[in-house]
């Protein structure tokens, strides 16, 4: 099948999913994986491995248009609200993620560096999927700001975790052969996060400011996605981390720019063909086949994952003094775990292939597991948070 | 708005200078591994780094002496296999691990370790399709276990190949470990380790440990090729089979009866027979697939552990079963596989080899040299039945077979069947 044909397959069966799905009272984005899932090499195999290669490109732009919205949590106004709790409920569930984690791997006799690699893989909890539910069900209130803000922050600390384990690791020498010198570690290190940030806000810069000169819904999607793309193009080209990138764009035009608004606005009313293509491709990655090759410690990992993060937000929002709602929902609306954390391993296995056989299956099927449960369960958390506000069906929306 | 203007400007030259700066101050990219071919071994970049590693933090005279000193720690952990000369390991326990040579064993095992005497082989695990014998001896105080791996290694670190030999030098070889791949090495084993030490026919199990002296691998023979296997697999290997079946050394696999209701778990008489093979203990003893064994060596049986463990009892010569057959019970002698004596063999017809016996005269005329049989050929099976010099004599040595009798035989280069006339 040739890739015209593979994104107009992946858009009408999501579609397809999106409807069937809603018999089932379960989210859209969880019938867009499982659709993918069919689709995809490890069942029906209408799309292969070649065609999820050349469509990669639109996953990147999916993922970056979705850090995008996420970043603007980082508006100082909304920010000052809520950032003090969302940093600390964060840190405490990533703590308990990560020792968790890193204990049970340790306990099945797994070496310690490969232990503490999953347990700083585990940490990320998957933005694209939680955000997409969110929209669906045009969530609004205090458990949603603090939800989109964990999330946003979680993923930044996954990644900084990451970045510095592997480093220490590498310079400990304890990852073998396939990285390079220590200069070229830590200048991945800072480089990723300080680099990416620079180039976030320069981006957003240029967001922000034309964004004053434009005023149609047509020349305000060109700008936007203009510069989303730009982001991201720039962040493959500068080996920067789109992840960061794009959340500083997102943070940079929400403080900058005075048509926030029409910006978010436009871009929902565009990204869900992004979107659809990005979940259904995300689900025709996951095999099937996993879920047989999990074992002990795949197993052990779901487990102490998710009795991290219910543990990890249950104590953190006690002790960041949150609400009762908080304390007691935030733990399952913050389970699903994909994007950063496919990439984070794929990416440490190009570099070290030796680590392929002790994590890839391991996290991969994880993954396969939390995506699904993931979704359903932040709609469940959604909806008895009554802070789901359903759609005027034919309602019109009006520019600024 | 002014002062704000001039902050976001600040803020913008200072995210250009960045941008800038870490642009050019970006590492060189390490040069794509590519594989080099010498005269001896391959060698990829990754391993000539680790080598230059070595040597800068190491002189080459203090790298040797490293080996030299593990060496001399490692050597007592390797024994000597006879008649063959190669390597065996000792595991934790007192089990050795002996190697099979073209998939089989040989019909006399003598184990030798260093200076000590010559321990004949009391017990040994013949596991089809793994390509290790799990061996015991008599007195195993005399060899020393080996310290085994927990982990792999990471890649990129030495490995010492280690081997003691009777016919010829001890070896010691040092090599780059430089990653795992699939074995396809019988049904159990999974994991290979690939390093630049040369394997050859005379390493075979040569113990491979790594520099802290932990036992990692085991050279063997899988199929054509020679590889180092992971000890974990190995182990894995031989517990499987242990555990699951009996038919290692008696050619009996046994299952469970199902209990009847109210029964408890030490309910006896649920020890069945389930699968025999032709022509060993259990066969010649007289069971058969169904029977009941209720006692062994007049200790009662109710499970299958009970009885693997009562059959696994050292040095036993033979084992009386008390067997029931539908409504009668009656005793069986089940005798474990005695592996011929060295000089069992008749000197002037037969000769000893690794992996059977070797025809030294074939009469003319008589049933065997009918059949194409040559002097020369190895006898590797007669009939479904390893090649003892008894069973040998008995068929190929009588100038007429009284019934057609097949047989497995080595000629250099195939192994032939051929079938033996009256």
């Amino acid at each position: 099948m040739n890739e015209l044909s593979s994104i107009a397959l992946i858009l009408l069966l999501s579609l397809l999913a999106g409807h069937l799905v809603k018999f089932l009272h379960i989210p859209e984005v969880t019938g867009y994986i499982i659709a993918g899932i069919v689709v995809g090499p490890s069942v029906l195999g209408w799309i292969n491995d070649q065609n999820l290669a050349s469509l990669s490109i639109f996953s990147e732009v999916a993922l970056a248009l979705i850090l995008f919205s996420i970043g603007s949590i980082f508006e100082f106004r909304r920010f000052r609200e809520v950032g003090k709790l969302i940093v600390i409920i964060t840190i405490t569930e990533c703590t308990c993620v990560l020792a968790l984690v890193t204990g049970a791997a340790l306990y099945l006799h797994q070496r310690w560096e490969i232990a503490l690699l999953l347990g700083t893989v585990a940490m990320e909890t998957g933005a694209a999927s939680t955000l997409m539910v969110l929209r669906e069900y045009n969530a609004e209130g205090r458990l949603t700001q603090v939800i989109t803000g964990a999330i946003a922050i979680n993923n930044l600390v996954c990644l900084t975790c990451f970045l510095l384990v592997t480093s220490g690791l590498q310079i400990a020498g304890r990852l073998g052969m396939g990285g390079g010198s220590i200069y070229a570690t830590l200048y991945s290190v800072v480089w990723q996060m300080i680099g990416s940030a620079a180039l976030g806000y320069l981006v957003g810069l240029l967001l922000a400011g034309w964004s004053t000169r434009v005023i149609e819904h047509g020349e305000t999607l060109i700008l936007l996605i203009g510069c989303v793309l730009l982001c991201a193009g720039l962040a493959l080209f500068l080996n920067l981390s789109i992840l960061v990138v794009s959340l500083v764009l997102g943070a940079t035009t929400a403080n900058l720019s005075a048509h926030t608004g029409r910006l978010a606005m436009v871009q929902s009313r565009t990204d869900p063909p992004f979107y659809a293509v990005f979940f259904v491709i995300a689900g025709a990655h996951l095999q099937l086949g996993l879920l047989k090759s999990l074992g002990l410690l795949g197993l052990a990992y779901i487990v102490a994952r998710a009795i991290g993060k219910l543990i990890g937000t249950y104590f953190g929002s006690r002790l960041a003094n949150s609400s009762k709602q908080v304390r007691r929902q935030l733990g399952p609306a913050v389970l699903a775990h994909a994007g950063l954390a496919i990439g984070l391993v794929l990416s440490l296995v190009r570099r070290y292939p030796q680590l392929d056989a002790e994590l890839t299956a391991v996290v991969l099927g994880g993954i396969l597991v939390f995506e699904i449960l993931g979704p359903i369960s932040v709609r469940k958390v959604i909806l008895r948070a009554g802070e789901s506000h359903a759609r005027v069906a034919g309602g019109m929306e009006v520019l600024e | 708005m002014q002062a704000r203007h001039r902050y976001l400007a600040i803020l913008a030259a200072v995210a250009v200078a960045i941008l800038v700066v870490g642009f050019l101050l970006r590492p060189t990219p390490p040069p794509t591994p590519t594989r080099r071919v010498s005269a001896d071994v391959t060698v990829t970049h990754a391993e000539l780094d680790n080598l230059r590693d070595l040597v800068q933090r190491n002189s080459l005279r203090n790298v040797a002496a490293d080996f030299s000193a593990l060496a001399d720690r490692v050597f007592s952990q390797v024994t000597t296999v006879r008649p063959w000369g190669t390597g065996a390991v000792v595991l934790p326990g007192g089990n050795i691990l002996a190697p099979k040579l073209m998939g089989r064993l040989p019909q006399t095992i003598v184990l030798t370790s260093g200076e000590g005497p010559p321990h004949p082989l009391t017990t040994a695990n013949w596991i089809p399709g793994v390509p290790f014998l799990a061996a015991t001896v008599q007195d195993s105080s005399d060899f020393s276990p080996a310290t085994l791996a927990r982990a792999f290694p990471i890649q990129g670190s030495w490995l010492l190949l280690v081997t003691d030999g009777v016919n010829r030098p001890a070896l010691v070889s040092p090599g780059v470990f430089s990653g795992l791949t699939d074995a396809h090495c019988g049904p159990f084993l999974r994991r290979q380790l690939q390093t630049t030490i040369p394997l050859t026919a005379t390493t075979i199990g040569a113990g491979v440990f790594d520099l802290s002296g932990n036992l990692q691998g085991i050279v063997a023979q899988c199929d054509d090729s020679i590889s180092i296997l992971g000890i974990a697999d190995i182990q894995r290997a031989l517990a499987d089979a242990d555990s699951a079946t009996l038919l290692v050394r008696y050619g009996m696999r046994l299952s469970s009866t199902v209990s009847p209701p109210g029964a408890t778990a030490t309910t006896p008489n649920n020890v069945l027979v389930g699968e025999l093979w032709t022509g060993w203990p259990a066969d010649t003893a007289g069971l058969q697939a169904g029977d009941a064994l209720l006692s062994i060596n007049g200790q009662n049986v109710a499970t299958i552990d009970q009885t693997v463990a009562a059959l696994s009892a050292q040095g036993a010569a033979s084992f009386r079963l008390r067997v029931r057959r539908a409504q009668r019970i009656f005793f069986a002698e089940m005798k474990p596989i005695q592996l011929a004596a060295p000089d069992a063999a008749p000197q002037n017809a037969l000769e000893l080899e690794p992996n059977g016996m070797r025809l030294l005269h074939v009469a003319s005329g008589s049933s065997a040299a009918a059949a194409g049989i040559r002097p020369d050929d190895i006898v590797l099976r007669v009939g479904d039945l390893p090649a003892t010099s008894e069973r040998v004599n008995g068929v190929l040595g009588s100038y007429r077979v009284s019934a057609p009798v097949s047989a497995v035989i080595w000629r250099p280069g195939r192994e032939l069947l051929v079938w033996i006339q009256p």
